[in-house]
């Protein structure tokens, strides 16, 4: 177990590489030149001229590989370049507005645990009941609502008709309520699914008519066996959704005006603000790295008889 | 549950009453006051460098007022103004001089540049103080605009000696001590700023001994709070909505008021860059705007139509000239004819599709409105506006640098309309300059202002008016929108005696007084 | 082999691709005109489901708004298709350096959540529809080049595959033979149960202000356009979102249906990843 831990972490070191490669090239196989959108986010006006010169302030004029190779020595030490827009540091940008982002989405995941799993049992144990019917529509209806309209409707009913909770912008814990549940909705709905399909796949399955028949009492076939093994794929899928839960907080966090990384990155994507970019991908492939570490780490606790090998 | 609820609004009672000491005013404004320095711009709010300093004289509609010199008079030629400094005391206790005075005027002659939009600044030739109290002050040439220009909320206000830090306030001063009716007693960042009286005014002295300024930056809490009771008045501009002006002025509770109108609100389009500089496509736009319906339903009405860049009440203003009426078909046809076709919803010429930047102050509700009515209009005459909206300082550098086709601009209101706005036309830092540089006349503009700023012969002046503004008119450059109104919603339980200051960014709260209703 | 739930909701889809096709016929206004002095109308005959914020039908931008969402996903899925086949036709018949090398990228890109992904390349190619697109069929392209690789690996084995591959048959022409079809059905199914998801993609990023750009009717511009109306008028918010939840709800529903029908297994992707 340590030992593929270890190697685990060790490999967090070529994947960042490998991602900042692609992130730094592809962005410099845009349209945009990076010269030309630092101009427009200063709001000088883009002559030959300044474009020469802007070249050379920001490097672009050497060969495609020293660039990289510049690029990376600051990124190593966290330093991204300063923002076109603010020009203040990229990464001291980013991180100021992280915890928040980083808030929302594990409180959402916390919601989407909460409701999703004991639904998603609830409905397999009592399948074909009332309450299974009403998992299935929750379920359906979660995924095809628009999250961000759901969040407005939330807005109209608990802000602005009820009045029992704030609207927009962060005025204490209570600002985080709307938020996470707009931002939890559509995860839960899926998870209960996956949820309630596994489980039933469990019980019914060969393995528990056996132990059923060994005379093994009910509690322990649910408790140990099923709930057990039905995790796997529910713990498989949390992991995606940690990522989409990100991404759906910057839609939630541009929607209630919270001070996450959504809006900033939102007027960076339409500044061409690429330094802050950059900062951007590379900081989320590191977190995504991190949680589908823990995630494969609570797999192979849920399910030993996976080699650590198997699924590196 | 009900004994809660008992309990709760015992405990509500309690609080608010406590909470509004009666010698405390409470309203409320987007941003901290700033460090409050007489002689600086943002992040130095305008309502504060008023409330704490006081300039020379006080600008009214009827003339110039005595204010710190308690009289003045100018010589035959005009060309040195002699102020009598009064017998007045800095809210430290120190007395205010001519030295003082001094010790201002170079602080902001040391940053010459910083003050161009200001015409007086490059027409002072010395200054200097006579005795204790007479301060000298020589021009290079007679310049009309002089005590108007001297009464403005920044940058000739008074700072105490002891608020210097070193002679050049611009590099921070040490604090914020004048002699104006109030003096800073508190500040705490992104909450309040807390202004109390100074019993050293040598005016009418304010009859609240507070006045709390919150901060609030969104403009729905802004207006809960006054409904709730936390502020008891809120004013200024974009403080609130015209939407909720309209709605609370129904309010039994609450009084609402309405100045004249005061500024002028439109569109400056840029003569000299690209697709702008074809005047067909500027005429057309002003065609294809019904701008009589963004007054009446955008502005709701309480906003008055403009139909030139200075309302036809100001002096000398009044041109004949009508202005561009709404006519979707004509603005049509001026682009037809100017070889812009339509290919699909857009036009396009030589291959070029009719595509125009339209900036504007993303947090400024009415704008943003105005500018969604504009480009709705602007798409059924083939024409693509891209509305973009700015945080407030990247918009004023805009402005500043040229760098757009089409944005929101606003004339100062008084004293600066029209004298000091036509001034600034002239200075290359300013929107109207840009918009206006790409026409041929551009020269013959500036030299127009050169020379009626400095005459005192009135049908001069009133011709070169005239010719200033119908080119401006004829080439379309501006789109005037309305003619703008200052509001306030004032809480008639708490205060009462308000009145508007003279000035857009005045706030005159040293006359009102607590209301006991 | 009857499923009258799966006709009706193909029926439903129909209507709404009519609707957008023939929504000149359908509504006498254009989605643009303005009329100021008709702001916020309520319901009346003239106006079905009354006025915006400038005064224009909310009925007629709900059909052309229709368009959008329908062209955007239909593109989409075309490029899906047509890109994926090529580079898991390419990964699977080739094998070896290329295969590693299209399958490593394939990894790293499935780290990525497909609306972080979108977000990056939007931020790349720039803001607009266009772009939109080509971000959120980029997005999808791994997994579903994966899939493609999978079908080809299973199939290139198969019988009359090996036959033709003897009998010296082009590799272009055992793809489009014998590999197409099998792709243009499975694949085919998965997406459409993709493509609501997609479609909440778009909405989402015009939402942001980073898809579809305002005057043109679109349902997520439509709701970041009623947004600051909220308190007096929340219909106008109303209608564009339940059109979103009903497409994405139509073609969730067919989705699941054709799956079930066709035992297609959702994660085979998986599979051959490992």
């Amino acid at each position: 177990m340590i030992s593929f831990i270890i190697k685990r972490v060790l490999l967090i070191i070529p994947i960042m590489f490998v991602v900042s490669f692609l992130v730094f090239t592809i962005l410099r196989l845009g349209p945009v030149d990076p010269a030309q959108a630092y101009l427009l986010n200063s709001r000088i006006p883009p002559t030959e001229e300044a474009l020469k010169v802007t070249r050379a302030e920001l490097g672009l004029d050497k060969p495609f590989f020293t660039q990289y190779a510049i690029w990376l020595k600051g990124a190593v030490t966290l330093d991204f370049g300063l923002s076109y827009m603010t020009k203040r540091d990229a990464f001291g940008d980013l991180i100021y507005y992280f915890p928040t982002t980083l808030k929302i989405t594990f409180l959402a995941m916390i919601m989407v645990i909460i409701v999703s799993i004991p639904l998603g049992i609830l409905g397999a144990v009592k399948k074909d009941s009332i309450a299974d019917k009403i998992v299935k529509l929750f379920s359906f209806i979660g995924v095809s609502t628009p999250s961000f309209w759901f969040g407005f409707l939330l807005i109209y009913l608990f802000a602005l008709k009820l009045n029992i909770l704030p609207p927009f912008g962060f005025e204490g814990v209570s600002s985080y309520i709307l938020p996470i549940l707009t931002l939890g909705l559509m995860s839960s709905a899926i998870n209960m699914r996956i949820t309630r399909t596994s489980f039933l796949e469990h019980i019914t399955s060969r393995s528990t008519k056996y132990l059923k028949i060994q005379g093994v009492s009910n509690n322990t076939i649910m408790g140990k066996y099923v709930l057990k093994n039905s995790m796997i794929p529910v713990v498989t899928s949390l992991g995606m959704h940690f990522g989409e839960l990100i991404g759906g907080a910057v839609v939630v966090e541009v929607l209630f005006a919270l001070p996450g990384v959504g809006r900033y990155v939102v007027s960076s994507i339409i500044n061409h603000d690429y330094p802050v970019i950059q900062c951007f991908m590379i900081l989320m492939t590191a977190v995504f790295i991190i949680v589908n570490l823990i995630i494969d780490i609570i797999y192979v606790y849920l399910n030993p008889k996976i080699k650590y090998g198997s699924i590196i | 549950m009900k004994q809660l609820f008992i309990v709760l609004s015992i405990f509500l009672l309690f609080s608010t009453s406590y909470a509004h000491d009666e010698a405390t005013l409470t309203i409320a404004w987007p941003i901290n006051a700033g460090p409050i320095n007489p002689h600086l711009y943002n992040p130095n709010q305008m309502y504060a460098q008023t409330m704490v300093y006081d300039s020379l004289v006080r600008y009214t509609p009827n003339g110039m007022e005595p204010s710190l010199a308690e009289s003045w008079s100018v010589s035959d030629d005009g060309l040195t103004y002699t102020f009598k400094i009064r017998n007045a005391k800095f809210s430290d206790g120190t007395n205010v001089s001519a030295e003082a005075v001094v010790m201002n005027f170079n602080a902001v002659m040391q940053n010459k540049e910083r003050h161009g939009w200001i015409a007086l600044v490059s027409m002072i030739e010395s200054f200097y103080a006579e005795d204790n109290n007479t301060f000298i002050l020589k021009l290079k040439k007679p310049y009309n605009l002089t005590l108007q220009e001297l009464s403005v909320a920044r940058p000739f206000r008074i700072l105490s000696p002891s608020g210097f830090l070193s002679e050049d306030t611009s590099k921070g001063i040490k604090a914020p001590i004048g002699s104006g009716p109030w003096k800073l007693k508190e500040t705490k960042l992104g909450e309040y700023d807390i202004f109390e009286r100074n019993d050293y005014y040598w005016g009418q002295k304010p009859k609240y001994k507070y006045v709390k300024v919150l901060v609030l930056p969104d403009a729905n809490s802004r207006i809960i709070a006054l409904e709730t009771g936390k502020v008891d008045m809120l004013l200024g501009e974009g403080v609130f909505t015209l939407e909720n002006y309209v709605r609370l002025s129904k309010d039994k509770n609450i009084a609402a008021y309405k100045s004249e109108p005061r500024i002028t609100n439109m569109i400056a389009m840029n003569t000299s860059k690209d697709i702008m500089k074809d005047e067909s496509v500027r005429k057309a736009i002003l065609l294809a705007v019904n701008k009589e319906h963004i007054v009446k339903y955008i502005l709701l009405n309480e906003e008055t139509y403009a139909g030139h860049i200075f309302n036809p009440s100001l002096k000398y203003c009044n041109i004949n000239e009508k202005p561009y009426e709404y006519n979707l078909a004509k603005a049509n046809e001026i682009l037809d004819k100017a070889g812009w076709k339509k290919h699909g919803l857009y036009r396009k010429k030589d291959g070029k599709l009719l595509s125009i930047n339209l900036h504007y102050i993303g947090i400024d509700p009415k704008q943003k409105a105005t500018a969604e009515a504009v480009q709705a209009y602007l798409v059924q005459a083939g024409i693509k506006l891209n509305i973009i909206a700015e945080e407030s300082t990247i918009f004023y550098s805009i402005q500043a640098n040229g760098f757009f086709d089409m944005i929101f601009n606003k004339t100062w209101g008084p004293p600066f309309d029209s004298g000091t706005f036509l001034g600034s036309m002239r200075k290359p830092a300013h929107a109207d300059f840009r918009a206006q540089s790409g026409l041929a006349e551009k020269k013959q503009i500036d030299s127009a202002i050169d020379e009626l700023l400095i005459s005192d012969n009135e049908t001069f002046i009133q011709e070169k008016y005239n010719y200033i503004l119908n080119i401006l008119h004829k080439r379309a450059v501006y789109m005037p929108i309305s003619y703008e109104h200052d509001f306030a919603l004032v809480r008639k339980d708490r205060v009462k005696n308000f009145q508007f200051g003279n000035m857009v960014t005045e706030f005159m709260l040293h006359t009102l007084e607590p209301s006991y209703d | 082999m009857k499923d009258k739930k799966l006709i009706f909701l193909f029926i439903m889809l129909g209507v709404i691709i009519l609707s957008a096709i023939f929504a000149p016929l359908i509504t006498p206004y254009s989605p643009y005109d303005i009329d100021l002095s008709n702001r916020f109308a309520s319901i009346s005959s003239s106006h079905i489901l009354g006025t915006d914020h400038l005064g224009r039908d909310v009925f007629t931008r709900l059909i052309y708004g229709s368009r959008m969402s329908l062209i955007s996903v239909l593109a989409i899925m075309v490029i899906i298709l047509v890109l994926s086949l090529i580079i898991g036709s390419a990964a699977g018949f080739q094998g070896g350096k290329l295969d590693n090398v299209l399958m490593r990228i394939s990894d790293v890109m499935l780290t990525f959540p497909t609306f972080i992904l979108a977000l990056f390349f939007i931020g790349v190619l720039g803001v607009g529809l266009i772009n939109v697109i080509i971000a959120i069929a980029f997005t999808h392209l791994a997994w579903y080049s994966r899939i493609v690789r999978s079908i080809v690996l299973e199939t290139k084995e198969k019988n009359y595959v090996l036959a033709s591959k003897c009998m010296g048959t082009p590799k272009l022409k055992i793809v489009i033979k014998h590999i197409m079809p099998q792709v243009l059905s499975q694949v085919g199914i998965l997406a459409t149960l993709d493509l609501g998801h997609m479609m909440l993609h778009v909405a989402g990023l015009s939402f942001l202000g980073l898809g579809v750009q305002a005057p043109v009717a679109e349902w997520g511009v439509m709701i970041n356009d009623a947004a600051p109306f909220i308190r007096q008028h929340p219909e106008l918010m109303i209608y564009p979102g339940l059109c979103i939840f009903i497409t994405v709800a139509i073609f969730n529903s067919i989705g699941e249906r054709l799956k079930d029908r066709y035992k297609i297994k959702e994660d085979r992707s998986k599979e051959s990843a490992v």
